[in-house]
């Protein structure tokens, strides 16, 4: 997961689970914000680790 | 109406000008970043819809300002005069620095030191304080949020289509009614603050019960301030908004803009005063993010960021300290 987006956006998850006790009223709001954050994290992570891959099978084929 | 009064009545409108002329180049820093308006027609454009906003919503957050920040028994003309003065000066400082802090939480940071000084700890609102404490890592987060997800669904729509021109055109067109949409939304939201201290003078007063809700002079001076201000509109600050912190192309502007507007008006419907510039920092920031992150000026976005720490516990010092001089001199 070196994609430091998927950092960025685990890390925006936190903080808006962090603040979700001073405003327990809108628990349903910061759930949902968190949940995409997470998705945004994943999905940058999975398309970086996709990317990683195929780029280490070509050098792999290029050299083999 | 005692002449104390209607002095931080003149001065709350005074503040809701700066905070025009301090925040809504935020407005309007995307469409000149992207070329859609000359920067003349574009405070012109913003201007206007801050002053129609008072048309779609209603006094919810001018309600919280004037009664879930400070107790309403500490909050006497001096105290929000102090309070005013403390949040324009650090207002006039940022600004001077060019830093796109949030009028808003200098409001709240002056009032609540104007008051602590005063009346110590307990005079102040945990649960409004809570809630707008929470949404000053909230609103920008959402505004990033929105804008990231927007520009994925925009780019998902638009990638096949090979003419970039007139993609660009409809986008620029699109920026129109965003940027309006944003400045409802500013209008809206920024508004209503000025409103609720002219809200808390007159209750302190004795003029309207503690139940009474913003009238309608107050509403239509409020919205006029702020749109003046607009008119009259802060450059330095629109540099580092547009043109600072990530490149923006018109579709991007249409995300950022239209986040920023969805996250301030259900701001604005659940009565919490939040930042505008705050709000659409977060949503440059998302669109800039969905290219690479290094799209992202991360050193003007950390500027930004300590600017906004600072901004409520700064404008409490210096009320603080106006509201000894006012209490010495009184």
């Amino acid at each position: 997961m070196s994609d430091r987006r998927a950092y960025f956006f685990l890390a925006a998850a936190l903080a808006v689970l962090a603040v979700q006790g001073l405003v327990p009223q809108y628990r349903w709001l910061t759930l949902s914000v968190a949940a995409l954050y997470l998705v945004f994290a994943l999905a940058f992570a999975t398309a970086n680790l996709s990317a990683r891959r195929a780029s280490i099978k070509k050098r792999q084929s290029l050299g083999g | 109406m005692e002449i104390g009064a209607i002095i931080v009545i003149l001065v709350a409108l005074a503040f809701d000008f700066t905070n025009g002329f301090h925040d809504a180049a935020n407005s309007i820093a995307t469409v000149v970043s992207t070329r859609v308006l000359s920067p003349r027609y574009a405070v012109m454009w913003a201007a206007f819809f801050n002053f129609v906003a008072f048309l779609i919503f209603s006094t919810h957050v001018a309600n919280t300002i004037a009664k879930d920040v400070v107790a309403q028994s500490a909050l006497t003309v001096g105290v929000i005069f102090a309070g005013l003065l403390g949040a324009i000066a650090w207002n006039l400082l940022t600004f001077w620095l060019g830093l796109p802090t949030s009028s808003s939480h200098a409001l709240v940071g002056g009032m609540a030191g104007a008051a602590v000084v005063r009346g110590g700890f307990d005079v102040l609102i945990s649960e409004g304080l809570a809630t707008i404490g929470a949404f000053i890592v909230l609103s920008p987060l959402i505004g990033l949020a929105l804008a990231l997800l927007l520009t994925v669904i925009i780019q998902w729509l638009f990638h096949r289509n090979k003419d970039i021109d007139r993609l660009n055109k409809g986008f620029r067109r699109g920026q129109l009614a965003s940027a309006a949409a944003f400045s409802l939304g500013h209008g809206g939201n920024d508004a209503q603050k000025t409103m609720g201290i002219i809200l808390a003078v007159l209750i302190a007063v004795g003029n309207l019960p503690a139940d009474a809700e913003v009238p309608l002079w107050v509403v239509l001076s409020a919205h006029t301030a702020i749109a003046l201000g607009t008119l009259f509109g802060g450059w330095r600050i629109v540099k580092t908004m547009g043109f600072k912190l990530t490149k923006l192309q018109p579709s991007g502007g249409v995300a950022a803009e239209t986040a920023a507007a969805a996250t301030l008006f259900f701001a604005s419907a659940q009565g919490i005063p939040v930042s505008t510039t705050h709000t659409i920092t977060g949503a440059i920031v998302g669109v800039g993010a969905s290219r690479r992150m290094s799209a992202v000026r991360w050193r003007v976005a950390g500027r930004v960021l300590w600017a906004w720490i600072f901004t409520i516990p700064g404008a409490a010092i210096v009320a603080g300290i106006f509201s000894l001089i006012v209490q010495a001199l009184a």
